[in-house]
């Protein structure tokens, strides 16, 4: 009888290299950067036991644990995005990887959105503290009068981290200069809306 | 094109970190220069953070409204069979209690049509969907991912329980093995009932003394109940029962699992168990997922994923202690498969 001990770092590691990518993950990826946000809800389901466990046996709770995950695949969502994003692993080890990490961090007190799971590196702003620079349902109506493919424009240039190319392709422009000079407008749009209507101490500096 | 601010693409390059060597440097150099630059780098900064937080937002709020939907985590086609032989149940118990309370209406009742059709397999599912039932009563989700079960002390004598209205049991009779826990649904599953003839069953019906609902006392005191002696009553229906003195009637123990299946460069099945605030957690490492079941059996507990069964060896545990990881040994006595339906 083989007896061993494996902390659960080491365990994740060996995961991530030993096991590979499934059929179904390869699907569940497509559709992901095909823009299908059906498919996180259904790796929300698939892995919440997991994450819930875990969150559970490091003195998280319930709410918690839905709250990690949520935020997961997210950061999911957006690497998948990215062009140069290779899943070596099975998707439900990348997301317990991505809810450890969140996780020691939330629990170490550090900002969810750091580092290598920031899309913009630069910004000082995250999606925690949204509420206390600016009025939600502002913004909302902003991007609401920006126009539907102004909106989703933005989002996939500055959330999902698709460049220009990407862009074209996803939003069916002729090419890349297309999609920068539409992305140009648009930006245009935003800001003046922004600047109407919020504080200048609240937003522009 | 010609009246893009050539700006705006360079500071969207600093801004999502795609700037490196010189080039950075001479973005930083051209930042700390040049105040008109830097007000334009911050604004810039805050509508791609804004934009960045709204799309948060929204993606969490859509997630939230998700999976929080009854439908993400609402029970499964195979529960909901289960439900529905709840009712199965539930009509079943009643012509039973009936019967026991008033045997002339009983006899009219079309009771034994019942015990005919009601085969072992669907005594054994109505007997989870019970157990189902009762582990989703109080609306906590996390039921359907953290098991509960009951497991009853085996050879007690038959015993009448106080019971809610809804509710219908009867006291283990033998050690037959009794599902504990699964991450999935709250279930447990008794495996008791072998082959459920007509005879049998009614054999068993009067063995087991129907559940009935005692009065508080006072109710008890009302004119229509009247109390015997300390542990006989008289049901508004007529009938008696003796409720059983508290050291001797059943207890049941409530288990509590949760799992985390993983896989090692080892491939040899193990598992890691230990126990916090009443929960076990198993870390089942190199174990096939696959709707895992806990059966606890003459205090041995047995682990069921996929296709396999493996022995939980230390079982129970106290709060705080852990077993360490040890390897998973396969069950392949076909006494114990059998037991469990394997």
């Amino acid at each position: 009888m083989q007896i061993f001990t494996i902390s659960d770092e080491r365990v994740l590691t060996i995961c991530e290299m030993s096991e590979t990518t499934t059929g179904k993950d390869q699907q569940w990826l497509e559709r992901l950067q095909s823009g299908d946000q059906e498919v996180l809800v259904l790796l929300y389901k698939n892995n919440h036991t997991m994450i819930r466990s875990y969150v559970l046996k490091n003195q998280g709770r319930n709410e918690d644990a839905e709250d990690l995950l949520q935020d997961a695949l997210i950061v999911l969502w957006q690497k998948v995005q990215q062009e140069n994003f290779v899943l070596s692993s099975k998707l439900s080890t990348y997301i317990m990887a991505v809810c450890k990490n969140l996780w020691l961090k939330r629990l170490g007190k550090q900002q969810r959105l750091e580092g290598e799971d920031k899309i913009l590196p630069h910004l000082h702003v995250t999606a925690d503290n949204f509420s206390e620079i600016s009025d939600f349902k502002h913004l909302q109506k902003a991007m609401d009068e920006i126009g539907e493919t102004c909106k989703k424009l933005l989002m996939m240039f500055y959330f999902d981290g698709n460049d220009m190319e990407q862009i074209a392709r996803k939003m069916q422009f002729a090419n890349a200069d297309t999609a920068k000079a539409k992305k140009y407008q648009c930006f245009k749009k935003l800001e003046t809306l922004i600047k109407s209507r919020f504080n200048k101490s609240d937003f522009i500096g | 094109m010609s009246e893009m601010d050539p700006h705006i693409e360079l500071i969207d390059r600093y801004i999502r970190g795609e700037l490196s060597g010189l080039e950075l440097q001479a973005f930083l150099t051209k930042l700390q220069s040049e105040p008109a630059f830097k007000a334009q780098v911050e604004q810039q900064e805050k509508i791609a953070a804004l934009v960045y937080a709204f799309g948060h937002a929204q993606m969490k709020q859509y997630l939230r409204q998700k999976t929080r939907h009854r439908g993400v985590f609402s029970l499964s086609n195979k529960t909901k069979y289960y439900a529905a032989a709840s009712v199965l149940l539930i009509a079943f118990s009643t012509a039973i209690i009936l019967w026991k309370i008033n045997p002339e209406a009983g006899n009219k009742m079309p009771l034994t049509a019942k015990g005919d059709t009601l085969s072992a397999e669907k005594k054994e599912v109505i007997t989870m969907a019970k157990e189902q039932a009762r582990g989703n009563d109080n609306g906590d989700t996390s039921k359907n991912t953290e098991v509960i079960a009951q497991n009853a002390e085996n050879n007690l004598p038959p015993a009448i329980e106080e019971l809610n209205d809804d509710e219908f049991t009867a006291s283990a009779e033998s050690p037959e093995p009794i599902v504990i826990a699964s991450n999935i649904q709250a279930v447990a599953i008794s495996l008791n009932s072998p082959v459920m003839s007509q005879k049998s069953m009614k054999e068993e019906t009067a063995e087991m003394k129907p559940a009935r609902k005692f009065k508080t006392e006072a109710e008890v005191a009302k004119p229509t109940t009247s109390r015997i002696d300390d542990n006989k009553y008289v049901t508004e229906n007529g009938g008696t029962g003796y409720k059983m003195p508290e050291t001797s009637r059943t207890k049941k123990q409530v288990l509590r699992f949760s799992f985390t299946f993983l896989e090692s460069i080892e491939k040899t099945p193990a598992v890691e168990i230990d126990k916090y605030n009443d929960i076990y957690f198993v870390r089942c490492f190199n174990i096939v997922y696959g709707n895992p079941l806990v059966y606890e059996w003459q205090n041995r507990y047995f682990l069921h994923s996929g296709i396999k069964t493996y022995e939980l060896k230390n079982l129970p545990l106290q709060n705080g202690q852990k077993t360490p990881v040890s390897a998973a040994q396969e069950v392949t006595d076909p006494a114990i498969l059998s037991l469990i339906g394997r």
